[in-house]
């Protein structure tokens, strides 16, 4: 079953809709949403890419998107680390 | 002797029954009329400020109609596109799709309090509103038809309210919220008190002299016209307010107020905010839009809430901050999902962007920087390059893409009700929602609908859904007179 997930990139200027399975790793939303916004509205630094929840808890990115306990409609944070 | 004005207005406008074979609470029910249910002695005292003669009122719409088309008949016969700048144009077509059809829903709220006001006078009055918001509906109707031989996409000004485009379903959800789907109270205090007293004033008389500027006499007369409409109906909004309180109800006015303040501001900065920064030619811009707000809504209408004794909306230092920054994320929005749009938008030119620093210190650092990247993706790798590859989430209250973020500072949030997560673009749209989730909780946002399969999935499908024919497009088309400058300088 796909599920919706909302995409927010640290210094973008709104939220993105990305479809994923729930067994995809953590690390393909951030490839995905850096995708669709590094160089074209935020600033490329060379940090690596982090993945936080709504809560604020850095995410591991080996994990299933629903092992990391995001499921239908959650909303995440990418950041590039310092 | 004929009785004189004075003689007879008041007994005429302030007509009431004593039933004898049904309760006053039959005819008026609660559920229609509103709550807290008064009985008419809690609701004799309704009066309004400046009184009319239904003779006074045909009499002086008669005059403003015919100061209308006087400008019509001059001016509307030039060519719109030859005459006008053309971010300007833009303008006038969101603005006619956006206000025409919504005035005329309107004219639902009016005639619900005409018929379900609890005293004479209101009722009066709410008639004269209904026949305004008529006119509201007329007047831009027959512009835009005016102008359609210039743009077909004019005919924007009738078709947007029917169709599915995202900006005009926020719209509808807005307005449903506060006067088609509202009792005869809720409507007094949500749309005359809160959207017309607080919030069109910006939109008609700011918007006119900015009209002024940018030589569209038509529609500066349009909207002026408007707003001596709206100012008389908008008194409704008080005497009701000051029976509410009087009755024990200050704490739902008070709800009330935030409520749909907060759903007012989200509506205002999408299309007045970035209507003023971005698509009113520069040297028409007679203030910010930033400046604009502080100084008729929230120094001006922070007075009635004195009067009143309610207090700032909770949430009034989220409100604050956002008047730096809203409208201008939206703007980045708009262009971005430009092909969503029935009007073209445009890129800051230099002057325009300086403009903004000027008005918003630290815009550049912010916002010029991703402008700054749009122009590189259009040096680099043409309109592809600075078009979406993914849809933008959208909050489940007001239906409008989660863009609101300050600078480093995202204000989206979520809510699980029954079962089910909920998006939302701020807390105070959160909290809406959580004050009456059965009232809310069952629409569904285009990206709902794409998930249950009501809405196409491909972006052209989508486009078709939303009823969008001619795709917004970039106003210069690509070919910015400043990114060609600085090309020949560097080659």
């Amino acid at each position: 079953m796909i599920i919706p997930l909302y995409g927010f990139f640290e210094g973008d200027f709104l939220g993105l809709v990305l479809i994923a399975m729930p067994d995809q790793p953590v690390s393909t939303l951030a490839e995905q949403l850096s995708g669709w916004v590094l160089d074209l509205r935020v600033d490329r630094t060379g940090g690596a890419l982090e993945v936080l929840n709504e809560a604020g808890e850095i995410l591991d990115q080996s994990k299933s998107i629903e092992e990391a306990g995001l499921g239908y409609g959650d909303m995440f944070h990418v950041r590039q680390a310092a | 002797m004929a009785l004189q004005r004075d003689d007879w207005l008041d007994v005429a406008r302030k007509v009431d029954w004593e039933f004898r074979y049904v309760d006053e609470r039959e005819v008026y029910p609660e559920v229609v009329s509103g709550s807290p249910w008064l009985s008419h002695e809690s609701w004799k005292n309704w009066e309004e400020a400046y009184r009319n003669t239904y003779r006074e009122y045909v009499q002086n719409q008669l005059v403003k109609d015919d100061s209308v088309f006087a400008v019509r008949d001059a001016l509307g016969k030039a060519k719109i596109t030859e005459r006008l700048d053309p971010a300007w144009v833009q303008l006038a077509k969101f603005h006619n799709g956006a206000i025409a059809l919504g005035e005329y829903a309107a004219c639902l709220g009016e005639l619900r309090m005409a018929r379900f006001g609890r005293d004479g006078a209101w009722r009066t009055m709410a008639n004269l509103g209904a026949l305004d918001e008529i006119r509201h509906t007329q007047i831009p109707l027959m512009i835009g038809q005016d102008l359609l031989k210039f743009d077909s996409r004019f005919d924007w000004t009738h078709k947007a309210y029917h169709t599915n485009e995202w900006a005009m379903i926020a719209a509808r959800h807005l307005f449903d919220d506060m006067f088609t789907a509202a009792n005869a109270l809720d409507t007094a205090i949500q749309l005359t008190f809160v959207f017309e007293t607080g919030f069109t004033n910006l939109q008609f008389i700011a918007m006119a002299a900015m009209a002024d500027g940018a030589d569209d006499h038509v529609f500066e007369k349009m909207l002026a016209s408007i707003q001596t409409d709206e100012s008389r109906h908008a008194q409704q909004g008080h005497p009701v307010l000051r029976t509410l309180i009087e009755n024990g109800g200050k704490e739902y006015g008070q709800y009330l107020l935030d409520k749909m303040w907060w759903r007012s501001w989200r509506i205002f900065l999408a299309l007045t905010g970035t209507s003023m920064d971005y698509l009113t030619p520069v040297h028409a811009r007679r203030q910010s839009f930033k400046e604009f707000m502080e100084e008729w809504i929230n120094d001006q209408f922070l007075k009635n809430l004195e009067e009143f004794g309610l207090e700032k909306p909770w949430f009034w230092d989220q409100f604050v901050e956002e008047l730096d920054h809203a409208h201008h994320s939206f703007q980045l929005g708009l262009y971005t999902y430009r092909q969503t749009l029935w009007f073209d938008e445009p890129v800051p030119s230099p002057e325009e962007r300086a403009w903004l620093e000027e008005k918003y210190p630290g815009w550049t650092e912010t916002y010029g920087s991703i402008w700054d990247n749009i122009e590189k993706m259009w040096d680099e790798r043409g309109e592809l390059g600075t078009l979406p590859y993914s849809l933008p989430s959208l909050c489940n209250l007001c239906q409008l893409p989660t863009a609101f973020r300050g600078p480093g500072k995202n204000t989206a949030c979520t809510l699980e009700h029954n079962g089910r997560k909920y998006l939302f673009c701020s807390e105070p749209c959160r909290w809406i929602f959580q004050q009456q989730p059965e009232r809310f909780a069952e629409h569904q946002s285009v990206i709902d609908r794409i998930f249950k399969g009501d809405c196409p999935t491909d972006i052209y499908a989508v486009l078709d859904w939303m009823g969008v024919e001619q795709h917004g497009k970039d106003l210069h088309n690509g070919e910015h007179p400043w990114r060609q400058k600085r090309a020949a300088v560097s080659a």
